[in-house]
Order: C-alpha cells, then structure tokens, then sequence
C-alpha cells in the first residue's frame, strides 16, 4: 500500500518537475541563488563588501549569458506561469547591465559616506532577480510575487543609510507609497481574475476576445486598476508625488538603479499584459483616454516642475517623469513599431541616466548636502574634463543629435506618428523642446559662470574610482556609438515579436 | 428556511460589495490619516479587501487559483510589514515622531 503510495508520489513528481523547465528560469535563479551567496559571504565581515561587489558583477554575467541559452524561440514553462522569450531575453540583458553599472557606481560611493553593508549588493541582486520574473511571468500572479521581491529589496536600498534622516525617510515614503499602489495592483488582479477565472494571460487573453470589455465591467475595472498601480510604478503623473522625495533621499547609487530598472520592468510588464487586449473589438475608448493622458499629463507636468529645480536630483527626478511620458506615447500607440522603439528607448536610458548618476556620483565626493545647481558654476574651468562628460550626458537626455537620446526619441516619435497620434507626437516634440532648458542651465552654470568662491563645496577634492571611470567611460562609448549607428539596434528590436 | 428570510441569503454579490467598501475604508484611511503607523494598518485593510475578494471569486468559480493567491499575498503582507516596521523604528529612533506631516526633511 505504502509502495503504491510512494510510486504515485514520485510519477506525480517527476511530471511536476517535467512541466517545470527549470531552464526557462536559468538567469532567475542564479541571480537570486547568487544574493544568497552574497548573504553568505556577509558574515565574513572585513573584506567582504568587495568581495561581494565582485561577485554580484561576476553572477550579473553568467546570468545575461545564460539569457542567451534560453533562445529566441517562445518557450512556456511552470504550467504557463513563464513565457521566455526574445522580449524577456533582452529585459533580463538591460537589467544585468543596470545591475553592472550599479554595483560599478556604488562601491566608492557607498565606502565614502560609510554605508558599506556587504549586504547591499545582495539586496541589489534580489531586485535585479524580481524584475527578471516580472518581465518573464505570463501569470499576474508570478508579476505580482515578482514585483514585490523588486519592492521588498528597493526599500531596504533606499534606506540603507540609517544616519542618515533623509535616506531613512525616502526609505519610508517609498514604502508606504509603494504598498499603497501595490494594493490597487491587486484589488485589479482579483477584478481580472474574478472576471475570466484566470490569472493567466493566455486565458484572459481568450477571455477578452470571446467577451468584450463593455460585457465584463469587472475585467474592465480589473484592468484600470492595474493600469494605475502600475503607474505608480512608472511614476506617471498624477501618481508621481513620492519620485522627487525618493529619489532625493536615497543614496546616490540606488536613485540610478531607481530610476531606470524598475520603470523599465513596469513598462515591461504592461507591454505584455495589454499585448493580450491587442485584438480585441472594439478596444475600450476609455482606456486608450487614460493611457494618452497619462502620457500628455507625464510629459507637461514633468517638464514644468523641473523648469525652476535648483536641486540637481530632484530636476532629473522630474526629467525621468517626462522620459517615461515618452515612452507612454509610444505605449499609447499600440502597435509593434512603438514597442521596438520602446525597447530601444530603454536601452537608450538607461546608458544616459546611469551615466549621468556616475558622474555625480564623482562630483558629490565629501559632500552631505544636496547639489543644488548652483554648484556647477564654473566647473569646467577646474575640472574640464569631468565637465565634458557630464555636458554629452545632458545633451543627450536632451535629445541632442547625434547622441542617442536623439535617436531614441525620433524613433518613438516616428512609431507614434505611424499610428496616427499626430497631436500626441506634436505635444512630445514640444515638450523635448522644452526640456532642453533645465539640461541646458547646467551645462551654462558649468561653462559660462565664474566660479563662486565660498560655496563649501570644493570641486577640485573631485577624485574617481577605476569602477566610476569604467562606468562612466562604458555609457559614454554606448551613447555616441548607438547615437551614430542606431540602425543596428533598431533592426534587432525589430524582430521581436510580443 | 422561511420565506421571509429569502431577502437575507448571502450570495457573491455580498461579499465583493463588502471587500470594495472595506478597500474603500483603507484608502480612505491612508489619505486622512497621518500617523505613518495608522496609514500602515489601512494599507493591511486594503490588502485584506483584495484578499476577501479573492476568496470570494475562487468559491464562486469553484476552483483554488484564488484561495493560493490569497497565501502569497499574506506572505508577501508579512514580509512588507517586516521592512516597514524596521523602517518606522529606524525613523523614529532619529527623528521621535511617525507623523508624515513631520516627516519633511525632502522637499523643493
């Protein structure tokens, strides 16, 4: 009897295990497997804050080449829990690279203000292992448990200077803004699965197509919802009240690793989900409404709250709000071109933003208060160099051509108008017009002010780490190399098919 | 059970109009209260709201997708509440106070 039993256990078994595909999960796991390495190698105490920030770079590594093994064929695994695909392929590559430049930006910065805690890059493989599941989970619950390992590990990040108050309080207002909109996410899934009897997005997919939204008000609230927690997420206005205040507080390092790979994953997930709503007839009006005045509404507002910013991170705070309003043109636009340029705009961000989060990183070396603007004056007579890098890295946030930022935004702004939004592309030009004035101000404090003289903030102390400089130099060579040669790029996005 | 008592049976209906007025009373609370603590616990009722719901669909569909839902989100609730706490004790080993409104060293 107790035979019978045990076979029928390890069959049941060994076909869980078959439907499973551990494989499919390859770069999952070893990022996570690899942050409770790190926990481990911790308890070493001394060196171990540089011995973990080698080995996070090392497992951030193997697990972007093992992206690479998953191939470019759509595989489902985990009873159609997670879709590996050429989509999710790249994400997990874009957020191995952020995870790369982080740990390379952080080490310095984080041994100058006294924050080594072996422990941070753990956390940072965690969030980087989070984001990976939300962008592979074809199940909102997989999103769900993904998207709150990413959270769960940001918080701790963000607050991670505990003597410091303004680390601990961006620590607690992420927190508490975070948990709040993760409930929205929630109360959503469970109107979409209460509507359709599935979280899968297969099954609501079929679901939608069978039923149209106007049929099934809970799915149709169920989406909205989720729409919005997401937002959040994004830091779309009107749900971007804690990005400033965020991205102020926490230490440099995390507001780089902030303001690019968590966005990305969002946007990721919500590419993928309302894919699954792509045929359905006809597409609700009201959430194409939401969606382009999320975008219009990201982009204006972002813009004139960082026109007269004199803190230097809450100006790109608010600049990162009207980046991600770019992309929620291209969202808006519900077609394949606008995703390939989506995908290229991430790639085009996240050299850009952590680029110019490096330099700082450098500038603000001994420096407890925050940088204001003022700060700049005349640094490029004392440190031209530095004073160059950081002018390409603003010139291509603005759009300049021939940077990459240009060519991010021409190829949004292309799919948008291919799909016949001409007063949204129209309103997406202006406004990168406009915010080429705030990028502009610092480049004019650089160049053209005298220097102050008693600003306590000395910028000749400005001393660089190999890693910064790797960093720095790295997202320097990307942004001129794909600004001038961005047609390879674009044709390999191309070819991804949601 | 009499006729009378037919306007009393509890159905689906019920139960998701009770977990939307519950997440209503959460929110609510999140946005008036300003103790960070308080503000917390609302969170929790938001959460348990979703949870409600959850269960609720699951038994009126008659399958279990639901009600394992249900366990991630109270584990990923305890883990949050985990962090949170630490965070508040952190805060208020500085600065002596939980109150949002005090907490206002960010700002520009």
């Amino acid at each position: 009897m107790t035979e019978i039993m045990t076979d029928t256990i390890s069959t049941n078994l060994q076909t869980i295990i078959s439907t499973m595909r551990l494989g499919l999960l390859a770069p999952h796991l070893i990022v996570s497997m690899g942050g409770i390495l790190l926990m481990l190698v911790s308890l070493l105490k001394k060196a171990a804050f540089k011995i973990n920030a080698f080995l996070a770079i090392v497992v951030l590594g193997i697990a972007s080449v093992c992206a690479l093994n998953t191939g470019s064929d759509p595989q489902t695994g985990f009873n159609g829990m997670i879709k590996s695909d050429m989509f999710s392929n790249v994400f997990i590559w874009i957020y191995c690279a952020t995870g790369i430049f982080t740990v390379l930006i952080s080490h310095k910065y984080m041994e100058r203000r006294k924050i080594n805690v072996p422990e941070y890059y753990s956390l940072l493989l965690f969030a980087v292992s989070g984001l990976m599941f939300m962008t592979s989970a074809s199940d909102l619950m997989i999103l769900f448990v993904g998207l709150e390992i990413l959270s769960v590990s940001l918080f701790v990040m963000a607050g991670i200077d505990i003597h410091d108050l303004r680390s601990t309080e961006a620590g607690l207002k992420y927190f508490l803004m975070s948990v709040f909109a993760s409930a929205f996410l929630l109360f959503g899934i469970a109107f979409v699965y209460g509507a359709t009897g599935s979280t899968e997005y297969s099954a609501i997919k079929d679901f939608a197509l069978s039923n149209s939204f106007g049929r099934s008000p809970y799915l149709y609230a169920g989406v909205l919802l989720v729409l919005g927690g997401m937002a959040f997420k994004i830091s779309a206005v009107p749900f971007h009240m804690w990005t400033p205040d965020v991205y102020q507080g926490a230490p440099l390092p995390v507001t780089a690793f902030l303001s690019t790979a968590p966005k990305i994953a969002s946007f990721g997930f919500l590419f993928k989900f309302m894919a699954q709503f792509q045929n359905v007839q006809p597409y609700p009006d009201l959430l194409e409404d939401i969606v382009i005045s999320l975008a219009v509404l990201s982009m204006i507002v972002g813009n004139l709250l960082a026109l007269n910013q004199e803190d230097l991170k809450r100006m790109l705070a608010y600049s990162s709000i009207t980046h991600m309003g770019y992309v929620m043109t291209a969202f808006a636009s519900r077609s394949d071109t606008a995703i390939s340029a989506a995908l290229f705009y991430f790639a085009a961000y996240i050299f850009m933003n952590i680029g110019i989060f490096a330099v700082i990183a450098v500038i603000s070396e001994n420096n407890d208060k925050n940088l204001t603007l003022e700060n700049f004056r005349g640094m490029a007579q004392k440190k031209p160099a530095m004073a160059f890098l950081f002018m390409i890295f603003l010139f291509s946030l603005a759009g300049i051509p021939p940077l990459i930022g240009f060519a991010a935004k021409f190829f949004v702004f292309s799919a948008v108008i291919q799909s016949g939004l001409y007063g949204l592309a129209v309103i997406g030009i202006l406004n990168s017009a406009v915010s080429a004035y705030y990028y502009l101000r610092v480049v004019i404090n650089m160049y053209l002010k005298a220097p102050e003289q008693d600003s306590g903030f000395d910028l000749n102390a400005i001393k660089y780490g190999m890693a910064e400089m790797l960093a720095i130099t790295s997202c320097i060579a990307a942004i001129i190399i794909l600004g001038l040669q961005p047609t390879s790029l674009i044709h390999f996005f191309e070819k991804i098919a949601l | 059970m009499p006729e009378s008592l037919h306007i009393f049976q509890i159905t689906e209906t019920h139960y998701i109009v009770l977990s939307v007025i519950l997440f209503c009373i959460g929110t609510a609370g999140v946005l008036i209260r300003r103790n960070a603590l308080v503000i917390f616990l609302c969170i929790e009722i938001m959460l348990n709201a979703v949870n409600l719901a959850l269960v609720t669909f699951s038994r009126h569909m008659d399958q279990n997708r639901g009600e394992v839902f249900v366990f991630f989100v109270m584990a990923v609730a305890a883990a949050e509440s985990a962090i949170g706490l630490s965070l508040l004790i952190v805060l208020h080993r500085q600065k002596k106070t939980v109150d949002v409104d005090e907490i206002n060293t960010l700002k520009g």
